[in-house]
């Protein structure tokens, strides 16, 4: 077991090509760890199949499709570069896809591959079919319906393969394609096939630091997409927002919770949070405080955690005798309920007022008993 | 859990003074209980007797007051006690001596044993203090007797001789501070064993101390100069209602 080997090289020193070759050995050994260590393969950027519509002699729709530059680090952490437009042939497919169909999406593959590349001869030199270039290249493919599922799951190469050995399964899927059976030709091009969709490069990390106060995710580079953005602000206020965002425009805040914790949202709670609440029912005559729900203290109420909602029923009395002022006999009385509420100090007030049937103007108040709900609910 | 039915009582007198039906609770010793009536009752027990704006309130404090379960009683058993709970006392069990907020269950019995006749107030006059005198329709034991006067804390009666305990008239003596503005109405609350609960109006006297004054309802009266008193309804009357106006005589009606 060892570490990496970095050349070094002395004064005076002969470099024969194994000095120069382990030189840059090192460097793509390390950049190739660095890719499979700290980010997730997938394509970086571009690397799209754009389709141009056509139609043939005869009335047959179909597409031109190219692949557009971009740049993908497979499993191995090898760099896939294109930087020119390629065009992805129809022949290709014939060759590859044996009897397609019109209704199957085809993932469409884009592996690296090396391409040796010998020097020119040079005056004074002998002329030699030594290469002295590689070609870092890649090459084109298509796959049966499916066949992408394998390869999008791959994990990266573990540390101890160094540069792994490439196989026939380091593909990097760009895209599918739909086929036209009657014109031989590419029908359509899709970013997803039964849910699964491109494999995009992305970050191992265990921590994100913003240098500016300002931390975002995007769901795209630029135009209308979804942002997730975490802003300091003054006077030490902070906010965590999610929302739309049209180009380098203000998130529109579908969801902010502030450095207090206050949260704001534009939609509904779903499953909508349950209510912690605490009733108590029963009868309670004039003058008598309510009971709060067993579990609730009046700590609780008196610092505003808990909120009290009552409603009072006044027992119905029925008409019977009274003593009204003057009288030596009880005579006949109607009630009428002129309260019946609960006070600031949560004492029942419920008064009846019974009317003299002979004499309507003579009226006595006397207390009344009610049926209460008392119900607690935490803020 | 289910629910239980709770009296508020004036202990001295076990006379029920609000009701309240709560879930049981399980309570397993006194300070449990207090704790309970402190719940219900707060620092003390308003009692509202107005007959016409403004309302007066007279206060029981909670000291003196009791929570006590009360055994169940049927739906119809109950409606007239949450008509009129201050027509009732809790009676102590049959099985052991019980007092009013021992926290031993109680029955409702009730509080028509004796029944008050009239109440009235006199101004102090010649050294003596004011005074409360309720008249009885019949002769009672009232050594236990309390009045509570608006603003002060319940007294007890003036001490019978011992050769007389029984008697038809309870005399309360009000504190010095208690000074009687004729023409103003008092609030007062009679409580006494195996009665209703008393609570009225009264306007004091103009006469000598001695002559019985007039039981007055909150709405202002007219001077009748002419007749110093009025007789109160005679004592074969019906037996007046607790916290009612009180019952006089059709008469003129006369005033400070």
């Amino acid at each position: 077991m060892t570490g990496l080997l970095r050349p070094a090289f002395s004064e005076g020193q002969i470099l024969g090509a194994n000095d120069l070759n382990a030189h840059v050995t090192y460097d793509r050994l390390g950049a190739v760890l660095h890719e499979r260590t700290e980010h997730l393969w997938g394509i970086a950027a571009g690397l799209e199949l754009a389709a141009t519509p056509r139609t043939t002699a005869d009335g047959q729709r179909y597409v031109d499709v190219r692949l557009l530059p971009g740049r993908a680090v497979d499993r191995l952490g090898r760099v896939i570069v294109l930087t020119d437009v390629q065009d992805v042939e129809p022949s290709l497919f014939i060759d590859q896809i044996a009897s397609p169909t019109a209704t199957d999406r085809y993932p469409v593959y884009l592996q690296a591959i090396e391409r040796p590349r010998t020097g020119d001869t040079r005056p004074g030199s002998c002329a030699t079919g030594q290469p002295v270039q590689i070609e870092e290249s890649f090459q084109l493919s298509f796959g049966g319906p499916g066949s992408e599922i394998s390869i999008l799951e791959q994990q990266p190469a573990p540390v101890e393969d160094g540069f792994g050995v490439p196989g026939i399964f380091d593909k990097v899927v760009v895209g599918w394609v739909t086929w036209n059976p009657k014109a031989n030709l590419f029908a359509s091009v899709e970013t997803s096939s039964d849910g699964r969709g491109i494999r995009y490069a992305g970050v191992v990390a265990s921590e994100v630091v913003a240098q500016g106060g300002t931390l975002a995710l995007r769901t795209r580079p630029s135009g209308p997409r979804y942002a997730l953005t975490l802003t300091e602000g003054p006077n030490g206020g902070g906010e965590l927002r999610f929302g739309k965002q049209d180009g380098d425009n203000p998130v529109v805040p579908a969801f902010r919770i502030d450095e207090k914790g206050n949260v704001a949202f534009q939609g509904t709670l779903s499953p909508a949070p349950i209510a912690n609440t605490l009733a108590e029912s029963g009868v309670a005559s004039d003058g008598v405080r309510l009971p709060l729900p067993a579990g609730v203290s009046e700590d609780q109420v008196d610092q505003g955690k808990v909120r009290i909602h009552a409603v009072l029923t006044p027992v119905p009395p029925v008409p019977r005798d009274i003593f009204f002022d003057g009288a030596s006999e009880a005579e006949a009385a109607i009630p009428m309920v002129v309260r019946c509420l609960l006070d600031g100090d949560r004492r029942v007030r419920c008064r009846i007022r019974w009317t003299r049937v002979a004499d309507s103007d003579d009226q006595i108040d006397l207390p009344g008993t009610c049926t209460y709900v008392l119900v607690a609910s935490g803020k | 859990m289910s629910s239980a039915l709770y009296a508020i009582s004036y202990t001295p007198t076990s006379s029920v003074i609000a009701l309240c039906r709560l879930e049981k609770q399980t309570l397993v010793d006194q300070a449990a209980w207090d704790q309970l009536r402190a719940a219900l009752v707060g620092q003390r027990l308003p009692i509202s007797i107005s007959t016409s704006a403004p309302t007066v309130e007279l206060a029981l404090p909670a000291g003196e007051l009791g929570c006590d379960l009360v055994n169940d009683l049927s739906p119809l058993d109950l409606e007239p006690v949450l008509a009129e709970p201050f027509r009732y006392r809790v009676v102590v069990d049959p099985a052991g001596p019980t007092v009013a907020g021992d926290g031993k269950p109680k029955l409702l019995g009730k509080a028509d044993v004796h029944s008050v006749s009239s109440i009235t107030l006199t101004p102090a006059s010649d050294g003596a203090r004011a005074k409360v005198t309720v008249t009885l329709r019949d002769k009672a034991n009232v050594a236990g007797a309390r009045l509570v006067f608006e603003g002060r804390a319940p007294i007890s009666s003036e001490p019978r001789p011992p050769t007389e305990p029984l008697s038809d008239e309870v005399v309360f003596r009000l504190p010095a501070g208690v000074a009687i503005v004729e023409g103003t109405s008092y609030a007062v609350m009679f409580l006494m064993e195996d009665t209703a609960t008393e609570a009225r109006l009264v306007r004091p006297s103009q006469g000598p101390e001695g002559v019985r004054a007039l039981v007055t309802p909150a709405s202002p009266v007219t001077p009748a100069p002419s007749s110093p008193s009025v007789t109160l309804a005679p004592p074969s009357s019906s037996v007046t209602p607790a916290l009612s106006s009180p019952s006089v005589t059709p008469g003129p009606r006369v005033g400070p």
